[in-house]
């Protein structure tokens, strides 16, 4: 166990700095308590002792500040995670995405791919998987490799499967994907339409138009200034009467652009652009 | 009265003009007959003297002829001869004279008769000579005497005749002058007594105005005072008025004491002024705005310190008269002045809380109304301040709260990926153990695989360990969660912990010494990480204060009595020698919670077995511990053992952490019990104590207080509940409609032009339902506030006209309420009140009228509202052959905007005609499976649609590809899809055209590329090159496109990578390509792999767009072949220089 804490914020900031400065990723925006205790775990994790311990091997062990990147990105999904929200882009945000010949989605930070896997099985029951094209995006190319083979541990597959018929799927679950050994597979057909691209949502910019973005949970890691900026990058990034989904417990209120949205329905987090 | 004076007057002018003219009418008559009769009397007077003169001359004759007798001398005839010729022609003069008189025309001839006679006598027989006998002579004279006693006789008739008519005359010119005389004098005494009575009613007259001046002058004086005393009320009222508008600025992010000051300086035309803030932390006034003050004024003031501090003190306004000459100053640019003035100091209390003062300097004493203002106004600047505050508090509240779940959250799913991590260990860890019961039965004849398995498990346990550890250096962030997962963690170790043990317990005897060693082992590490979990359980539980507290009278001697049993047993094992002591000055018993100091106690005891030695001692002992006036206990623990060095000491409380990275390995135990201790501890109300030399032992000491207090409810349990505490919405739920005044509500059919009257005057309504429904209006009549609410909602009237005074819900509120609300806020709201509110004019009615109301009044109202109608009126146009069959859509939308119109039209031709004929707001146009064809058609009246700015919406039933998309997109403003609830979203669109975007505003358009700050120049150095742009953004390809084009560039798009591909194929003469990286199908990195590899175009010019902005993405697309790159969003000016640099060569 390391007996020392990075808990200093000059040290913290000079870690970041670093990191900025040689692989082009800048987590000074990121919200400082949770910066904190991921970076202290990678410490602890690699048993690096000291600051300089920590910046030397960030700086010569790429392989190293890949999992420094894993690390500090936090990568907790599920599929139909909070099966309400699913059950409210069934009910209201599906049957208008339904009118547009065209449907773009966006999952900015989409990690393993669970949630936007989830979206596409939903589309699918709604006939409209067709007619989608979903750009799936994250910061870490780790995390992209693997949400593009489309594999999942089995053991969550029953959880999953509960938060399915929650949130109003009467399918067969199990048809989604195969099982094989410990892991399952989501289907290719569902998965043909989702465009996985690295984009870092600290410093890239809009690439398309989309009439859903959904980014949850991510926000929660981000402070005040940063979550504005990828506010206002959503914002930028949607069409008119555009949906917007957060986490449950994000806000688009306390932003640039509270003004221009409305919630769909109270309490799930989906909101819709205004003009 | 008046009138009556005049006609008086008039009547008495008349009279004397008309006595005027009758006196000279009198008098010239008068005069006229006087002068006839004067010729007349004259006339008189000639005839007399004429027959004077001719009796003279016969006189003559006679005494001639006589004389010449008596003395023959001729001389004397001649006489009588001169009067021969002379007497005929008097006669005939006579005779002249009286022609107009008959009676003495007859005398004259008479006269003349007789005349004649003795002229002939004395021509004829009367002939006289000297010769003549005497007595001839005698009787000729005897015969002449006697003619001439004739002609004396006659000239004596005439004569008398004449001054008969003289005396006549005479007397009749006497008469008429007596007669003038009397209507004269009697005319001039009427005339006097008119003008006497005339100037009595004069002088009376102007007696009793100028008697009325005066009144009116008094009265005229009242007047002026009661309007100053108004003027002044209306001065404070406006000023109330004006000050209040001046402070309400709704975004709350002005400066409020700025505008305090400013507004009540400017409306009282003050030259300075200041305002401070109380701030209740330091007890001071802080200045935080001024007017025109000296930069030398002081900025702060205790309370009670100076002027404005003992203000402050007061609740009534201070006055400062009479100040000392230079005692204030004001500043400007064009100098300053001092001067002596008042100073006016105005407190701001809101209930019991000072709020702030308000500093008022004026260079003439302030007057009763200035002053009256600031009384009135006091009160809501106190407030408004109050407010501002508050909601700058609550906001800040909110934020935190927020930030405060996003923490949460975000540490949840941090657990969460660490619990992961674990289970997926204690997965390993189960199939392992799955793998070492197999092993069991094959145990004899594999014992060396055995070995090497249990090293698996060994290696197993470590990363157990290992992962546990990650636990606990994350778990100190409570989480419900994990306390949730206790069960779900257990279950698994505890069947590890079960088979481990069987296999220790070796029941069936077939394990040989060594491997029961090591199954103890499994289950000795299996304890441990059970251990662990617990602990973290424990910690992330009092951390996320699910523990509580439960105090009790706690007996000092049960609790020696239990630590005593509990390790007695160890120590004698160990060799160490334990003694535990009391102090006699302590209480019997302690109110606390016994259970957690056991737990505390427990493990601070057996810390101290562990890292004793043998042959050591551990010692512990309860004494008293107060400090100040607090009662405390003090236990304990001192050992002999290893000890901690003072920088570790810092560290062992921190959960995870261990004086020795080392000390675990050694000594075993999760380093989380002091950890747990501390926490407890802390939650006990006590603290923990340490001393401690390396090599000699420790000592750690347990303070706790007799009585233990549980602490108050956290701030943010309080805040909570604050939030929660919300607008309450009005319930339309027991609303009852009145059935006072009669209206259409059940007759109101869909399309009829309905207005609601909220008025709660039953009356009053009645009028103007009537009124309204002269006017056409299907009318709905409600008396309270919640009743119209829930007609308006129900019914959705056209045009609202609302009282402000109503039961329930006031006419204030209500209008608030329907403007708030989506659906009603396009209602148009007239107010008709008694009230008169400023605060209309940012209510947003649409027009206000004062009660009481007439009837121009009225029609004024409703043409107002239907000029309102009749311009707000909304017009959409459907073209379509094949869809929108039944009016669906426009029930939908007439449901919520009852103010719009559909059109329906079937070709083009047809819309073109209705366009050009009449205005609309939006265009629905259904497009077939041919969208090349739909679009050509749809262009045709797309001059006409971008000239009126109507906006156009695409219907279509069919899958389009991306490039049908970008055709459509390129003529329309949405696509919309036919699906099931597709109506729906044509709402959605044409709401967004038809009423949020009317301000002219555009759809907010967003930065895809950034516009130099000058327009980019033409300079042709593009124009004519042909330019292929890939990218899957639209609007991305529309501003390129604009832009390329404005380069007289020729510009063709492509979705993705495969359509690039393709249209490179087709277009050989492609000058450059601008390649999107982020696309599907084909992303940019592959297309222009291919391009170079597969295609052999080496050369052509690729400018990489895209959107990432990271130090890798450059030299990833310079590898994929791109020949320069460029971030999104787009410089223009870059973009084109970088074109320009690529085409040149």
């Amino acid at each position: 166990m390391s007996s020392w804490q990075f808990d200093d914020r000059a040290a913290i900031e000079d870690i970041l700095r670093v990191v900025a400065r040689h692989y082009g990723y800048d987590f000074s925006g990121y919200a400082y308590a949770s910066l904190v205790r991921r970076i202290n775990r990678f410490a602890q994790e690699t048993r690096c002792g000291s600051l300089y311990d920590l910046k030397y091997r960030l700086l010569n062990d790429e392989h190293s500040f890949r999992h420094f990147l894993a690390e500090i990105t936090v990568n907790v999904t599920e599929m139909f995670r909070d099966p309400l929200y699913y059950r409210v882009l069934r009910e209201k945000v599906l049957p208008v995405l339904a009118s547009y010949p065209i449907i773009k989605i966006w999952h900015a930070g989409c990690s393993s791919g669970e949630e936007v896997f989830s979206m596409c099985i939903l589309l699918q029951e709604y006939g409209l998987l067709e007619r989608t094209q979903l750009h799936a995006t994250d910061i870490n190319p780790a995390n992209l490799d693997k949400a593009r083979k489309g594999i999942l541990p089995l053991r969550s597959m029953r959880e999953y499967t509960a938060n399915y018929q929650q949130s109003g799927g009467n399918q067969e679950f199990a048809d989604y994907y195969t099982a094989m050994y410990d892991h399952a597979i989501i289907h290719g057909e569902l998965r043909k339409k989702i465009l996985f691209s690295q984009h870092n949502l600290v410093s890239d910019q809009a690439f398309q138009e989309f009439q859903l973005i959904s980014c949850r949970n991510v926000l929660i890691y981000f402070n005040r200034d940063l979550q504005n900026r990828v506010l206002n990058l959503f914002n930028e990034s949607l069409s008119p009467l555009g949906f917007l989904s957060l986490g449950m417990k994000e806000s688009v209120r306390f932003s640039d652009i509270s003004g221009t949205f409305g919630e769909v329905q109270t309490g799930t987090k989906i909101y819709r652009r205004k003009n | 009265m008046n009138k009556y004076v005049s006609f008086r007057l008039y009547m008495g002018l008349g009279l004397a003009v008309l006595i005027v003219l009758a006196v000279a009418t009198v008098t010239f008559t008068s005069l006229n007959d006087q002068e006839e009769d004067n010729r007349w009397i004259h006339h008189t007077v000639e005839v007399l003297q004429k027959v004077r003169d001719i009796r003279y001359d016969v006189v003559q004759m006679r005494g001639g002829r006589r004389t010449f007798w008596f003395t023959g001398s001729e001389h004397f005839i001649e006489g009588y001869e001169r009067g021969r010729a002379t007497v005929p022609a008097n006669i005939v003069i006579l005779k002249e004279l009286v022609s107009d008189n008959p009676l003495q025309t007859a005398n004259v001839n008479n006269l003349n008769a007789s005349l004649s006679t003795l002229l002939a006598f004395w021509e004829g027989s009367g002939k006289i000579a000297l010769s003549t006998p005497r007595d001839r002579i005698s009787r000729l004279i005897f015969e002449e005497e006697k003619l001439l006693q004739k002609v004396y006789a006659q000239f004596e008739t005439v004569k008398s005749e004449e001054q008969r008519l003289l005396s006549i005359r005479e007397e009749a010119v006497n008469k008429s002058n007596n007669v003038t005389i009397t209507v004269v004098v009697i005319g001039i005494i009427v005339l006097l007594l008119v003008v006497l009575v005339l100037v009595n009613a004069v002088v009376s007259t102007l007696k009793s105005r100028i008697r009325a001046g005066n009144k009116l002058k008094q009265s005229l004086d009242d007047m002026e005072a009661l309007n100053k005393l108004a003027e002044d009320k209306n001065w404070v009222l406006s000023g109330v008025a004006e000050i209040t508008n001046g402070i309400q600025s709704i975004d709350g992010k002005s400066d409020l004491s700025k505008d305090i000051i400013d507004s009540v300086v400017a409306y009282m035309e003050l030259p300075a002024g200041a305002i401070y803030l109380y701030e209740e932390e330091t007890e001071t006034l802080q200045m935080m705005a001024a007017v025109a003050v000296s930069s030398q004024a002081g900025i702060a003031f205790k309370k009670g310190e100076g002027i404005v501090g003992s203000a402050a003190l007061k609740r009534e306004m201070s006055i400062f008269r009479d100040i000392p000459f230079d005692y204030w100053r004001i500043e400007s640019a064009l100098g300053k002045t001092s001067g002596k003035g008042e100073i006016v100091c105005v407190c701001l209390w809101v209930a019991e809380s000072l709020k702030g003062v308000i500093e008022l300097g004026s260079l003439n004493p302030f007057t009763e109304r200035q002053l009256q203002l600031l009384e009135s106004v006091r009160g809501t600047l106190a407030a408004s301040i109050h407010t501002r505050q508050s909601r700058i508090k609550i906001n800040q509240l909110l934020e935190q709260v927020q930030e405060q779940q996003e923490a949460m959250i975000s540490q949840q799913e941090e657990l969460r990926q660490t619990n992961e991590e674990l289970n997926k260990q204690t997965q390993e860890l189960l199939a392992s153990e799955e793998e070492l019961k197999t092993q069991e039965e094959e145990l004899k004849q594999i014992n060396t695989e055995l070995v090497e398995k249990n090293d698996i498990v060994e290696e197993a346990r470590r990363a157990l360990t290992v992962k546990a550890r990650e636990l606990e250096a994350t778990s100190k962030y409570k989480s419900e969660f994990l306390a949730n997962m206790s069960h779900e963690l257990r279950t698994p170790l505890n069947s590890v912990l079960i088979l481990a043990k069987l296999l220790s317990d070796n029941t069936p005897g077939n394990l040989n010494n060594k491997q029961i060693e090591y199954a103890k082992i499994i289950h000795k590490s299996g304890s441990d990480l059970l251990q662990l979990i617990n602990d973290i359980l424990d910690l992330s539980k009092i951390e996320a204060g699910k523990i509580e507290i439960l105090p009790e009278q706690m007996r000092i001697d049960s609790v020696v009595t239990d630590i005593s049993q509990l390790f007695s047993v160890v120590a004698s094992e160990k060799g160490i020698r334990y003694t535990i002591d009391t102090d006699s000055s302590l209480p019997a018993t302690i109110f606390t919670d016994k259970q957690r100091v056991e737990q505390i106690l427990k493990n601070l005891l057996s810390n101290a077995f562990k890292f004793t030695p043998a042959g050591g001692a551990v010692t512990v002992s309860f004494a008293p511990r107060h400090q100040f006036n607090k009662q405390r206990i003090g236990i304990s623990v001192t050992d002999t053992g290893i000890g901690i060095s003072p920088a570790q000491q810092q560290l062992i409380f921190e959960a995870f952490q261990q004086a020795d990275g080392s000390t675990s390995r050694q000594y075993g135990g999760t380093g989380l019990g002091l950890s747990i201790s501390k926490e407890l501890v802390r939650l006990l109300g006590g603290e923990i104590e340490l001393s401690s030399e390396e090599g000699k032992g420790s000592s750690f000491t347990l303070i706790l207080p007799y009585t233990y207090e549980a602490p108050p409810p956290s701030a943010t349990d309080s805040l909570r509940d604050e939030i929660t505490v919300s607008d309450k919405p009005v319930s339309l739920e027991n609303v009852t409609e009145q059935d006072k005044v009669e209206d259409d509500r059940g007759q109101v059919q869909k399309g009829d032009p309905t207005i609601l009257i909220i008025e709660d005057d039953a009356n009053f309504a009645t009028i103007l339902k009537d009124f309204a429904r002269a006017k056409g209006f299907k009318t709905l009549v409600a008396l309270k506030g919640d009743e119209g609410l829930l007609y308006a909602r129900n019914y959705l009237p056209d045009a609202i006209i609302l009282d402000v005074q109503l039961p329930v819900i006031d006419g204030w509120s209500l209008l608030k309420i329907l403007k708030a609300d989506e659906a009603l806020k396009n209602i148009p709201v007239h107010i008709i009140s008694a009230f008169d509110d400023n605060r209309l004019h940012t209510a947003g009615a649409l027009a206000y009228i004062k009660k009481p109301v007439d009837r121009e009044g009225l029609e004024k109202a409703f043409s107002t509202i239907n000029t309102y109608l009749v311009e707000h009126l909304r017009k959409v146009l459907i073209i379509s052959s094949a869809h929108f069959k039944d009016d669906s859509l426009e029930k939908l939308f007439r449901q919520k905007h009852p103010e719009t119109m559909f059109e329906q039209v079937a070709d083009i031709a047809e819309a073109r005609k209705k366009i050009n004929e009449s205005s609309f707001d939006c265009v629905i146009a259904d497009v077939d499976s041919n969208i090349a064809e739909g679009v050509r058609r749809l262009s045709e009246i797309q001059d006409e649609l971008r000239e009126k700015q109507i906006p156009l919406i695409i219907y279509l039933d069919t899958d389009i590809s991306a490039a049908d998309e970008l055709m459509l997109k390129k003529v329309s403003d949405a696509i919309v899809r036919e699906s099931p609830f597709v109506n729906d979203r044509l709402k959605d669109e044409l709401e967004l055209f038809l009423f949020k975007l009317q301000a002219n505003e555009p759809v907010k358009e967003t930065k895809h590329i950034t516009p130099s700050a000058h327009k980019p120049i033409n300079d042709g150095s593009l124009s004519g090159k042909k330019v292929l742009v890939v990218d899957d953004d639209m609007r991305n390809v529309f501003a390129l496109s604009n832009l390329l084009e404005s380069q007289e560039m020729q510009v063709t798009a492509a979705a993705d990578g495969r359509e690039a591909l393709e249209a490179l194929k087709t277009n050989k003469d492609i000058d450059i390509v601008l390649m999107d990286i982020m696309m599907p199908e084909m992303d940019g990195y592959e297309a222009m792999t291919r391009i170079r590899k597969d295609m052999h175009l080496e050369h052509l010019p690729i400018i990489a767009l895209t959107a990432k902005a990271m130090s890798g993405d450059r030299e990833k697309c310079i590898a994929a072949g791109a020949s320069d790159y460029i971030t999104k969003p787009v410089d223009t000016q870059k973009l084109l220089s970088l074109m320009r640099v690529w085409l040149s060569a």
